[in-house]
């Protein structure tokens, strides 16, 4: 596989992004991303009775000066997430010249950074057959995030994917951040269950949904027999006719609409990107639109 | 269903070809993609197809198959049979003279006659044979069994009518001969004739009525140094008063009026008139009814005078010309035809249709023309002759008893009496050449010494052996006056013997000394070349009118003779009833099949609306591109 090529000029552009998170963070402390309890960064949040027992050194004077009443000053606790992405590794990503494959780790580059910039823990997985294979985990920091995100240069595709059976084992955090899944969803296999329990975990969940061009919108017409790069039993053979493209289009809408409700129902995030998106358009368009970065 | 032409269906082999392209050209192309995931789901959104949808995939094929199917049958002509519908019909035609008269509508009987075979061809059904019988100028089978509808449409419209009488006998038997062959036939009988009896005959008269006036007989005669032109009219419907009018041919040919007369001409009846002129000779003149009628071409009657129609003249080489002078003056042949020349005074000459050379024989002999040597003093080149030792005679001169045609025609009319002293005083022997092809007219002691030939230029040539003056008791005698008559009319023969003939004579055109080819234009314009190979040429008068005869000369001039050919008396008679007109035999019922070859228009929209389906079938493959 050829060496990514994610431009400087583009890491300093969206280094600027912030993810944001939905749920409660309950990641270690330290880090850049708010949360709801209250806690010892800079910025103040609220007042409250003080109670004897309470650190002193929090009571506000000004105010007992002008209330004659001891109130405690409180403070946003700020926590360090751990971001978690998935990449879906099989054969159907890495078919074909300007493949799936190459958005997704790009994507996945993408995002890592964001992370490390916002000073998260990021964690890189692979997702093959029905195993987890974590490729870097915990990185922090961006000289870590440039020592390790070679690794997404050796990368092989291959296989098959089955999304639940493989994330539903592994430890996956809870509360503690946002995990991405980048996949084509081109399959029957349970997918959903998976996103559940991302979901039932508190994390806030993307999935990015990767098609190529001609999956998008296929321009073959005549008599074809497709075989499928994964599974050659499976097999399609027709003569491609519009009314077929007709039909073609249909499921091609049922099968991003499952995903894309299923995602929304759950409250996750969902985006759908062509393998010749540029990353420009897919970060500083459709993840602002959706809400995942801002 | 029949085929005119089986062979089309030739075109068939391109299907199997196509066929083949098909299954070449439209095997699945195999493809491995990431993911037939979306495909596999696609099926579950078609709509479910009607059965006839199921060949959209290889409708390609299925057109480009009927496109071919419907060419090959286009090819093929088919057309259909249906039993029973179509007749056999035989038509006889009356083409004669009476046929060109009109009728109220300014339409000839005969074009009548061909528009009803017209309707009737028409209206028939495909499938239908005609037969046609033509009796014109002669009786013949214009078509048998002729099944093409439209060519036997064709053919009819290009009939003309004849001139002549014709009888229609020799039709009669055509048809019966037909009928007796397709009993089925229905025979129409297409003419201006009444029958009184007609059997398995439909009769369609186009007779219309109508006067007809008639010119004939006409000749003149001078009489006290004037002219007197005479002839008959007749009127062939009812009794009428006529006015006749005489013209005389002027200097350009143009017919100039010289008086007219009126007559009353009996039904039927031929009625004699007379012009007086004040003219003493003509060229041509012209006498016409005034009044009109249904037949215009028997109306006038036009007469050449035969002497100007032989103009060549006559030069006679002597120095003493008297007794040829008188001779020839006594066989009709005038002074401004004769041009007299003493033998010193002689010079090559040329343009004349005949040289007499007496007691001279010139250098070298004329190129055109014919010649007489009468007593030549000596041999000349190229008269296939010698000239020998004179001779007395031991015995008396015979006539030849040969029976050649030409010997006979040269001596006819001359009387053979053994008991007169019929001796030269002196005779000259002669050789002959074989190339002269010669005739001994009159020989003495087997030696001839009048004999006709022709010279080395193929010209007559007649030779007198002897000197007219010395044998008065025969050049005085009826005989050399007849002999010399035949001699002059095998030497210098006209070109017609009559300038006046009935339509149907048949002409004899002679062809005279120096003369190359003949032409003749009829009255309706139509140059005809008749065969000149033998010394008169045939030819059939088939129109009314002038016929102008040229003869082209050797010297590259011509010479133009113009007969008059008339309507015959017989077809002058416009309403005529005669006796019957029967075939014999039982006419059969049955009928031949007819045809319906219209099928042919349908198999063609049916090939263009295949093609247009192509066609959008192809706009539409292309859209979806």
């Amino acid at each position: 596989m050829s060496d990514l090529v994610i431009s400087e000029e583009f890491l300093g552009e969206i280094e600027l992004l912030q993810t944001l998170l939905k749920n409660n963070v309950a990641g270690r402390f330290g880090g850049n991303h708010q949360s709801k309890t209250f806690g010892s960064s800079c910025e103040f949040a609220d007042y409250r009775d003080y109670i004897p027992g309470d650190d002193i050194t929090k009571i506000d004077w000004n105010a007992f000066a002008r209330f004659e009443k001891l109130y405690l000053k409180l403070y946003l606790d700020e926590r360090q997430v751990h971001t978690r992405i998935y990449i879906d590794v099989s054969r159907s990503m890495g078919y074909g010249k300007g493949h799936k494959g190459e958005q997704a780790l790009k994507l996945a580059a993408a995002f890592a950074y964001i992370s490390v910039c916002e000073m998260d823990r990021v964690s890189i997985y692979l997702l093959r057959d029905d195993k987890v294979e974590g490729i870097i985990e915990n990185m922090l920091g961006r000289e870590a995030y440039l020592n390790n995100i070679g690794a997404l240069n050796d990368v092989q595709f291959g296989g098959d994917c089955r999304i639940s059976e493989a994330i539903l084992p592994t430890t996956v955090g809870y509360g503690d951040g946002l995990s991405i899944i980048i996949s084509d969803f081109l399959t029957d296999n349970d997918y959903e269950t998976a996103i559940d329990h991302l979901c039932a975990k508190k994390r806030d969940v993307l999935c990015v949904q990767i098609l190529s061009k001609e999956e998008l919108n296929p321009k073959a017409r005549g008599k074809l027999h497709y075989f499928d790069c994964e599974n050659s039993e499976k097999v399609y053979r027709k003569n491609i006719n519009r009314e077929i493209i007709k039909a073609y289009k249909l499921a091609l809408e049922y099968a991003t609409g499952r995903i894309r409700e299923h995602c929304h129902s759950r409250g996750a995030s969902y985006m759908l990107v062509s393998s010749t998106d540029k990353l420009n358009e897919i970060f500083f368009e459709k993840l602002e639109e959706e809400g995942v970065l801002k | 269903m029949s085929l005119a032409y089986p062979l089309g269906f030739l075109a068939l082999i391109a299907i199997p070809v196509l066929i083949l392209i098909y299954i070449i050209k439209n095997r699945y192309t195999e493809q491995t993609v990431s993911s037939t995931y979306l495909w596999n789901l696609s099926e579950r959104f078609i709509k479910r197809r009607i059965p006839i949808n199921r060949i959209t995939g290889i409708i390609n094929l299925i057109l480009q198959i009927l496109a071919v199917i419907a060419i090959a049958i286009i090819l093929s002509r088919p057309f259909l049979i249906m039993k029973g519908g179509a007749q056999t019909y035989c038509f006889i035609l009356d083409g004669s003279g009476s046929m060109n008269a009109l009728c109220t509508d300014d339409k000839s009987r005969f074009e009548k006659g061909k528009d009803e075979i017209l309707k009737i061809i028409d209206d028939s059904v495909k499938g239908s044979q005609y037969t046609l019988i033509y009796a014109g100028t002669s009786t013949e089978t214009i078509f048998e069994n002729y099944a093409d509808k439209d060519n036997a449409m064709e053919v009819v419209r290009d009939l003309t009518a004849a001139y002549s009488a014709t009888p229609l006998t020799a039709a009669l038997s055509a048809a019966q001969k037909y009928f007796t062959s397709n009993p089925s036939a229905k025979t129409y009988l297409i003419t201006d004739k009444n029958f009184e009896t007609t059997n398995n005959i439909n009769l369609v008269n186009v007779s219309d009525g109508g006067e007809n006036y008639a010119v004939s007989g006409v000749e003149a005669t001078l009489s006290d140094g004037k002219l007197n032109v005479s002839g008959n009219v007749s009127s062939y419907e009812s009794d009428a008063e006529l006015t006749l009018e005489l013209y005389f041919a002027g200097e350009g040919g143009e017919f100039v009026k010289d008086g007219d007369i009126t007559v009353t001409a009996a039904k039927l009846a031929q009625t004699a008139f007379s012009f007086k002129s004040e003219r003493s000779d003509y060229t041509a003149l012209k006498v016409r009814v005034a009044q009109q009628d249904a037949l215009p071409l028997d109306n006038e009657q036009t007469l050449f005078n035969a002497k100007f129609e032989n103009i060549s003249k006559i030069m006679l080489v002597s120095d003493t010309p008297f007794f040829m002078h008188a001779a020839l003056s006594a066989l009709g042949i005038p002074d401004d035809r004769l041009d007299i020349v003493e033998s010193e005074k002689y010079a090559e000459q040329s343009g004349y249709g005949l040289y007499i050379y007496e007691n001279f024989v010139p250098e070298e002999l004329p190129r055109e023309g014919a010649t007489w040597f009468i007593n030549p003093p000596e041999s000349v080149k190229g008269t296939n002759f010698s000239t020998g030792d004179w001779y007395f005679p031991v015995d008396r001169a015979e006539f030849s008893q040969s029976s050649a045609t030409t010997t006979r025609n040269l001596l006819k009319g001359i009387i053979r009496n053994e008991s007169e002293d019929f001796k030269p005083r002196q005779y000259m022997k002669c050789g002959l050449s074989s190339g002269g092809k010669f005739n001994t007219l009159l020989s003495c002691d087997g030696s001839p010494i009048i004999f006709a030939g022709t010279n080395i230029y193929g010209n007559r040539e007649t030779v007198f052996a002897f000197d007219v003056k010395d044998f008065a008791l025969f050049t005085l005698g009826a005989n050399f006056s007849v002999m010399s008559s035949n001699i002059l009319t095998y030497s210098f023969p006209p070109v017609v013997d009559n300038t006046s003939y009935i339509c149907g004579d048949v002409i004899q055109i002679n062809r005279i000394p120096n003369s190359t080819s003949i032409s003749i234009v009829t009255p309706s314009g139509k140059n005809v070349y008749p065969d000149v190979s033998s010394s008169a040429a045939e030819y059939e008068l088939e129109e009314v009118g002038v016929y102008k005869i040229t003869l082209a000369m050797k010297d590259n001039s011509e010479m133009s003779v113009n007969v008059y050919s008339s309507l015959p008396e017989a077809e002058r008679v416009l309403t005529v009833t005669e006796k019957e007109f029967i075939i014999q035999g039982t006419p059969a019922a049955s009928n031949l099949d007819g045809i319906i070859d219209d099928l042919l228009i349908l198999f063609i929209v049916l090939a263009v609306l295949a093609v247009a389906d192509y066609g959008v079938y192809c706009y539409e493959q292309y859209q979806l591109r």
